[in-house]
């Protein structure tokens, strides 16, 4: 019985590594051959690995600009849906005011609304503010999703904790403003860790809407770049690879530091993609 | 002063998603262009589609590769929550590491399977060398659909794994116990008490993934790009390709088209969770 457990949790192991490797060991693999031997020397095996294609995509495609573009478009993105999205979730959780049930309604449909549906008008609309093919519209439009998530995954943390603490806090004399940044926010933080993380990682690789938002050699984000890289020379494979590598690593930290909460968050359904 | 503070955010919701949905939903019915405000056209966006192959396609697509996909993910999850449940050495490093498809940008993770279903010099295909002559992963019809798939079930089968296994952490161990006692052999304990105590969580998944998949555009466009002719055609992916082509009306009616199928699947989905 011992030893057949032992061998169900090495074969369990096994099929887990089979499943998830190949595909992230060959893409780092790719991103270290040599340039063009991708192609030339297909091959699973490490031979002759050297850091050209990273230098090729950084000094010749200049992808550390788009690297920034994605940090700053990631990084506004969180932190203008965080700040909506505690105020909401703290008017939501502990407020009664005409509404309540409604706008707790509509952040739930906006979080399921799919971009599809909103991508079309909100380009018009970008481009009537004269945001077109600016960071800022991408920030605006990234809003669509940040706020809703943030909101949604902030209120649940805020309802399940019990309002005892604030309502002494408030007998002290503290303002409800007071109360929500000495109080709640500091018991609230793995809430928050879990909804900025997800927030980042997800503004950090979208797709979709930056290919509509953002078409400027210099206001595109890595996922586009790369994209457009990749509809031209097919031997373009191995910078393109360690493009791939070089943005997946601040999300990658980022998902490290924060893998409690963001785990926990997925299991909550919070999920886009 | 509760109003006050979800105004920005309800603000936002209205102005960035209210206002623009209804718009999609306008705009299907014109003939819009980029820089044409367009007139009514009624129904012409969608009686077009009628002989339109990518439609078609993609109607087809919502069950063979959106169907399929959520299927197997339904499986790969449920199996990959039950070995991270057992006792394993590193249990919380291979967690991280089940999670890494989900956690990795979606693009980084599309274009490296691209790259390994490559034909003749993918991965995969450097991989079968020896056994067969190269597979055109990508440009058969057939193949392109299965390859998608198996993209598109890699991405996702943490979100499934990861949300199965905290169900499977809640079923209490007494259960288990007693039913070895009475003699259950695995397969029964699995069936008799795993499956029932995980349903309702498998539902919300299902439906909040069923969302997600249908809406997928990047697994499409950095795999295919809806292609060989149509066969992995989607609707987010003929909705983006109307609008590259500068045909807004069009383009809002591939999007408006399948409204009737995540709202069947929202409503299933606020049956089976009541704060919803």
């Amino acid at each position: 019985m011992e030893k057949r457990s032992r061998l169900g949790t090495f074969l369990g192991m096994a099929f887990l590594a089979i499943v998830v490797v190949p595909p992230v060991y060959y893409m780092v693999i790719a991103s270290l051959k040599p340039r063009s031997a991708i192609y030339r020397t297909p091959s699973w095996l490490p031979e002759r690995s050297s850091l050209d294609n990273y230098a090729k995509v950084l000094r010749d495609d200049n992808f550390l600009v788009n690297i920034g573009n994605s940090l700053i478009v990631a990084l506004a993105t969180t932190l203008l849906a965080m700040v909506l999205g505690v105020l909401a979730a703290y008017a939501i959780a502990r407020f009664k005011f005409p509404g309540r049930n409604a706008a707790s309604q509509l952040i739930l449909m906006s979080y399921l609304t799919p971009l599809v549906l909103l991508f079309i008008p909100l380009s018009v609309v970008v481009g009537n503010l004269g945001l077109a093919d600016t960071l800022s519209g991408l920030v605006l439009v990234y809003l669509t999703f940040a706020v809703p998530l943030c909101t949604w995954l902030i209120l649940g943390h805020f309802r399940e904790f019990p309002p005892d603490l604030e309502e002494a806090a408030s007998l002290d004399g503290a303002s409800k403003m007071r109360t929500l940044v000495s109080v709640l926010l500091p018991v609230s933080a793995p809430a928050l860790a879990t909804a900025a993380s997800l927030a980042f990682m997800m503004a950090w690789g979208e797709l979709f809407l930056a290919l509509t938002f953002v078409k400027g050699q210099g206001v595109m984000t890595a996922p586009v770049a790369l994209q457009h890289m990749s509809t031209g020379d097919v031997q373009q494979y191995g910078p393109i690879m360690a493009g791939a590598v070089l943005s997946a690593i601040p999300v990658l930290v980022v998902y490290y530091i924060s893998q409690k909460w963001v785990i926990q968050g997925a299991a909550e359904g919070a999920f886009k993609g | 002063m509760g109003l006050l503070l979800t105004l920005p955010a309800v603000a936002v919701i209205v102005i960035l998603i209210g206002y623009p949905t209804i718009s999609s939903i306008w705009y299907s019915f014109t003939d819009r262009m980029v820089g044409s405000p367009g007139r009514f056209v009624g129904l012409d966006n969608y009686t077009r589609l009628v002989h339109d192959s990518g439609f078609l396609s993609a109607t087809a697509n919502l069950v063979l590769i959106v169907g399929v996909s959520l299927l197997l993910k339904l499986v790969l999850g449920t199996v990959v929550a039950v070995i991270l449940n057992r006792p394993m050495p590193e249990r919380n490093l291979w967690r991280l590491l089940v999670m890494l498809p989900w956690a990795m940008p979606g693009f980084v993770a599309f274009m490296g399977l691209r790259l390994m279903f490559e034909s003749p010099y993918g991965a995969i295909n450097v991989a079968l060398e020896s056994f067969t002559s190269p597979v055109p992963f990508l440009s058969d019809p057939n193949w392109a659909r299965v390859s998608v798939v198996i993209a598109t079930v890699w991405r996702g089968f943490p979100f499934w794994a990861i949300s199965i296994l905290a169900a499977l952490q809640t079923i209490p161990k007494e259960l288990y116990e007693a039913a070895r006692m009475d003699g259950a052999s695995a397969w029964q304990q699995f069936t008799n008490i795993t499956v029932p105590q995980i349903r309702s969580t498998v539902a919300v998944v299902a439906v909040i993934s069923a969302i997600w998949t249908a809406n997928g555009f990047e697994n499409i466009w950095l795999m295919t790009q809806g292609g060989p002719s149509t066969t992995t055609m989607t609707f987010p992916v003929l909705s983006f390709l109307s609008l590259q082509s500068r045909q807004l009306g069009q383009a809002a009616a591939y999007a408006v088209v399948i409204l009737p199928v995540m709202a069947l699947f929202i409503m299933l989905l606020s049956r089976r969770k009541k704060e919803f």
